[in-house]
């Protein structure tokens, strides 16, 4: 499986491009729309104009046409033909080919199982679900045995319930079969959940590329921060295993935390703005992952506000989010008192 | 289920025998001021099967059917294949589209006179008529159909495998075959029309020269089975494309 | 109440005045009038030039032109007219094919068709047949029509032959058609052979040669007319009798009338760009004068006979169903009966 790598990357959308993808990885490129994630698969794909070079294993193929790169490239529309059944699709690059008959049948026969499309193929597209198009787009893609897998927001148009099973089934096939794949998303949990490594893009610009822990905890830059939610990023004093799936933590000074976590030593939490429950009276019992803060600023937008508060006891601020209606409803200000709720499960973890 | 379609397909005849029923009283009873000109139903279709018999009728028919199978064809294959290389090359469409769209806005017969001077009147003009009849109209609906195929299909295609001229007959004709087939029946019927006017005006022999001579003997039975004559063919040549389009195209559109 | 009264007798009298002229007041109906754009209806314009109508107390509420049996049919049907000087084949085929309730009362011609052609291309009736020749020739149904049937009956040319040669178009049009070269010859009805002649292209053959005894034109008027108003028929037959009178007593005075009112009827009728060219060919006195004297023989006289022969004629071309020829002729104002 080939080493792909872009170097110096130029055309209407990316900007001096450069990035490596690693033998048999997957790598998620993250980014906001119009930050030139499909633009740098249909490079690769050889599908967009582009100054620069591409490397499949350290040999050019800026002069190899699409049809001969060899890649299987499953797009955010699914791109099915209508006019040919669920075989007749799958089968369709070795019909190309003209491959013989019999081993078409096979390896159609095969992909059909592999996706557990078998009673599907000789439906048309029109009568498929929005799940079976993606797992027939995908052994379309998969038909030739191609080096290198590209997918476009797969997820796009799928309802939340199959999301879930396809993520598990990719990850499985992926695993599998060992292809090199590039995923894109510009969801941060999707890319968490899929991808070896992520690469942020933004204008065109690789932002960072690095572990999904790598680029949560350390985000090297302004946009990556914006674009993950500006998570709250704390170090741990201390880290004690409590049980059933529980550790305890310390920050700041010292203060406990608890964390859905089970080995290891803690190195950072973080969590984002939004998962943390604010109080203007102390709630009532159990007071697990509380704290009690002051309001130091408010960063006041149209519907979501930012509020900064400051833990008495500790030294840590921590960036709230609050809807408009809930703020003026509390009748917050500068300077109150407030208590701070820690979501337990959406605390995230950095081991050392 | 298809008891219920009979019935439902039935229904749709109960008009048409109404309107025959009232036709055939309306002229016996003499009920409207114009009956003189009317015959019933009934003479209309004796007159029908007496011009079957004598071979009038059909030998004009042929005539007819002949040009219209002709230019039909001929300009359809044209059409078509002037189209495909306008709606998949972009560098021949913007050099022919301005001088197409010259000339498709004028109507087939518009160009009779002047074929007349150029060709004559034989059988060449009829057909040369119902050629330019049906050229643009299928020139412009492939080209529709071949642009409208969207960009995801011929990508697609592509990373597949595809050279371009296997993404032309694999993908785009296909696709674009819901355009092509509308274009394509519509100028059947609309060929008979044409041809029914040009015969009308120019040429001796065809149902439209029929219903001119019927005309000068005063004839309205023949006048009237001429035009049903026109009619069901204009049906039964959109009928057969609309058929052929639902077959090829209907498991999947 | 006075003034009114005054008001009402004022517009009454003026009224009066206003229907005639001369100060009498006309009893008669109105009646509708069609007349060929040929010569065949020279009595007619004879008639209407010198008041012959008014004369005899007739309320003329329409003369018009009409260039076909379908529309002049039509025009009957629709009470548009009641009477029409016309050629008596299409008044065949309008009683036979259109019902149209008509008598045929009295006549005003024999002949009066003929075959102008080309003599640098035909100079007799086998040349026809020679390849590369086209046969000007109406609709059918037409008089030029059936006699162009005739003329093959008669002197054994080959039908199929001759018909693929024939290219419809009417009379005007078979005269411009010569003068430009797209045929070589036309069967046509008078005066436009006549008017070929003055252009140089000969007249091959005429009715009268093909067809002794030939009805030409007749007078027809509707049933209804006959029913209610017989004594409006009695004076048309006798106006007819009269023109054709004048015909024989002043022939250059009767010409230069048809020529005039030719010339207008022709502008009337005919599409705006053949009346613009066919004005650029006169219809002179001259060869009204000749063209009735030499080409028609104009009568009232009908011999039932004749219409019966042209009946079984028709009926032999497929053109209509046979039927005596009494149903449509009604010659007792012709006979002096009534």
């Amino acid at each position: 499986m080939p080493l792909i790598e872009l170097k110096g990357i130029n055309n209407y959308i990316l900007d001096d491009l450069s990035l490596k993808i690693l033998d048999k990885e997957l790598l998620v490129l993250l980014g906001p729309t119009g930050s030139g994630k499909t633009t740098i698969l249909n490079v690769i794909a050889g599908l967009a104009p582009y100054k620069g070079s591409v490397l499949f294993d350290d040999s050019p193929v800026d002069r190899v046409s699409t049809v001969n790169r060899g890649v299987g490239y499953l797009f955010q529309s699914l791109a099915l033909f209508p006019h040919l059944d669920v075989a007749a699709n799958i089968a369709y690059s070795l019909t190309i080919k003209k491959s013989q008959q019999g081993k078409i049948t096979d390896r159609v026969e095969q992909l059909l199982s592999l996706m557990r499309i078998n009673h599907l193929s000789r439906r048309y597209p029109k009568d498929l679900s929005g799940g079976e198009k993606q797992r027939v787009a995908l052994a379309r893609a998969l038909a030739t045995s191609p080096n290198t897998l590209l997918l476009d927001e797969p997820l796009a148009s799928i309802d939340m319930r199959f999301s879930k099973y396809f993520r598990m089934e990719f990850q499985r096939i992926q695993k599998k079969l060992g292809i090199t794949t590039v995923y894109v998303t510009h969801d941060f949990e999707e890319a968490e959940e899929m991808g070896d490594r992520i690469a942020v893009l933004y204008h065109g610009k690789i932002q960072q590329v690095g572990t999904y822990d790598e680029i949560f905890f350390n985000p090297e830059n302004r946009a990556v921060s914006e674009f993950i939610g500006e998570p709250n990023i704390v170090a741990c004093s201390y880290s004690k295993y409590l049980g059933d799936g529980l550790m305890e933590v310390g920050i700041g000074n010292e203060i406990p935390i608890v964390i859905p976590h089970e080995s290891g030593t803690v190195k950072k939490i973080a969590i984002h703005p939004g998962h943390i429950n604010l109080y203007r009276e102390k709630p009532p019992e159990p007071h697990i992952n509380m704290l009690k803060g002051i309001i130091v600023d408010i960063d006041m937008d149209p519907s979501v506000f930012m509020l900064k508060v400051a833990v008495k006891t500790g030294n840590i601020n921590f960036q709230v989010e609050l809807h408009r209606e809930l703020f003026e409803d509390m009748e917050l200000e500068r300077g109150k008192e407030v208590f701070l709720g820690l979501k337990l499960k959406w605390i995230r973890v950095m081991n050392e | 289920m298809n008891n219920k379609l009979r019935r439902y397909r039935a229904w749709g005849l109960v008009p048409i025998v109404i309107f025959l029923a009232l036709w055939e009283i309306i002229v016996r009873l003499k009920l409207i001021p114009g009956h003189y000109f009317f015959p019933p139903f009934t003479t209309v279709m004796k007159e029908f099967y007496a011009l079957i018999i004598n071979g009038v009728i059909v030998e004009n028919f042929f005539r007819s059917l002949v040009r219209v199978l002709i230019g039909f064809t001929t300009g359809s294959i044209a059409g078509l294949m002037v189209g495909i290389i306008m709606g998949w090359k972009d560098i021949v469409n913007k050099t022919l589209h301005p001088i197409f769209s010259l000339f498709y806005p004028i109507p087939a017969l518009g160009w009779l006179p002047i074929l007349m001077l150029w060709l004559g009147i034989g059988e060449i003009l009829p057909i040369a008529i119902i050629f330019i009849c049906s050229f643009f109209p299928v020139l412009y609906n492939t080209v529709t159909g071949i642009k409208s195929v969207k960009q995801d299909y011929i990508m697609a295609a592509k990373t597949l495998g595809a050279s371009k001229r296997k993404i032309l007959t694999t993908v785009v004709l296909p696709l674009a075959l819901p355009n092509i087939f509308t274009g394509l029946r519509l100028e059947a019927g609309m060929a008979w029309r044409v041809i029914i006017a040009a015969e009308m005006v120019a040429i001796p022999t065809g149902i439209g020269a029929l219903l001119m001579k019927a005309q000068s003997l005063i004839r309205v039975d023949i006048i009237i089975v001429c035009l049903m004559v026109l009619s069901l063919m204009c049906f039964s040549f959109e009928r057969f494309f609309l058929f052929m389009e639902h077959k090829l195209t209907s498991h999947w559109k | 109440m006075k003034k009114l009264s005054l008001i009402f007798s004022v517009i009454f009298i003026v009224y009066c005045f206003l229907l005639d002229v001369n100060g009498e007041c006309t009893e008669e109906p109105p009646i509708g009038m069609a007349v060929e754009f040929v010569d065949h209806a020279a009595c007619a314009h004879i008639a209407k030039h010198k008041g012959w109508f008014e004369a005899e107390g007739l309320n003329i509420s329409a003369f018009n032109n009409y260039i076909t049996g379908m529309a002049l049919a039509a025009a009957l049907v629709r009470g548009d007219i009641d009477v029409a000087y016309v050629c008596l084949i299409p008044a065949l085929s309008a009683y036979a094919n259109g019902k149209v309730p008509l008598k045929v009362v009295a006549g005003t011609h024999k002949y009066g068709y003929g075959l102008l052609v080309n003599p640098k291309k035909i100079q007799n009736l086998t040349d026809l047949e020679s390849t590369n020749i086209r046969i000007g020739c109406p609709r059918e149904g037409s008089p030029p029509d059936v006699l162009m049937h005739k003329m093959i009956d008669t002197y054994h040319l080959d039908e199929v032959d001759i018909l693929k040669k024939i290219v419809r178009m009417p009379p005007p049009k078979i005269l411009l058609a010569l003068k430009m070269g797209q045929i070589d010859a036309g069967f046509c009805c008078e005066q436009f052979p006549t008017m070929g002649e003055e252009l140089g292209f000969n007249v091959l053959l005429t009715a009268e040669e093909v067809w002794p005894d030939m009805q030409g034109s007749v007078l027809i008027v509707k049933e209804d007319l006959i029913k209610n108003h017989p004594g409006i028929v009695k004076k048309l037959v006798k106006i007819t009798e009269r023109g054709i009178r004048y015909i024989y007593e002043h022939p250059e005075d009767a010409s230069r009338i048809a020529a005039e009112a030719l010339t207008v009827a022709g502008k009337e009728v005919l599409p705006l760009k053949i009346g613009t060219l066919a004005s650029g060919m006169d219809i002179t006195p001259n060869v009204i004068l000749r063209s009735l004297s030499d080409r028609m023989e104009c009568t009232t006289d009908i011999d039932p006979e004749q219409i019966q022969k042209s009946i079984d004629y028709m009926a032999n071309l497929g053109y209509m169903k046979q039927f005596k020829a009494e149903e449509i002729i009604d010659l007792r104002w012709l006979n002096n009966e009534q």
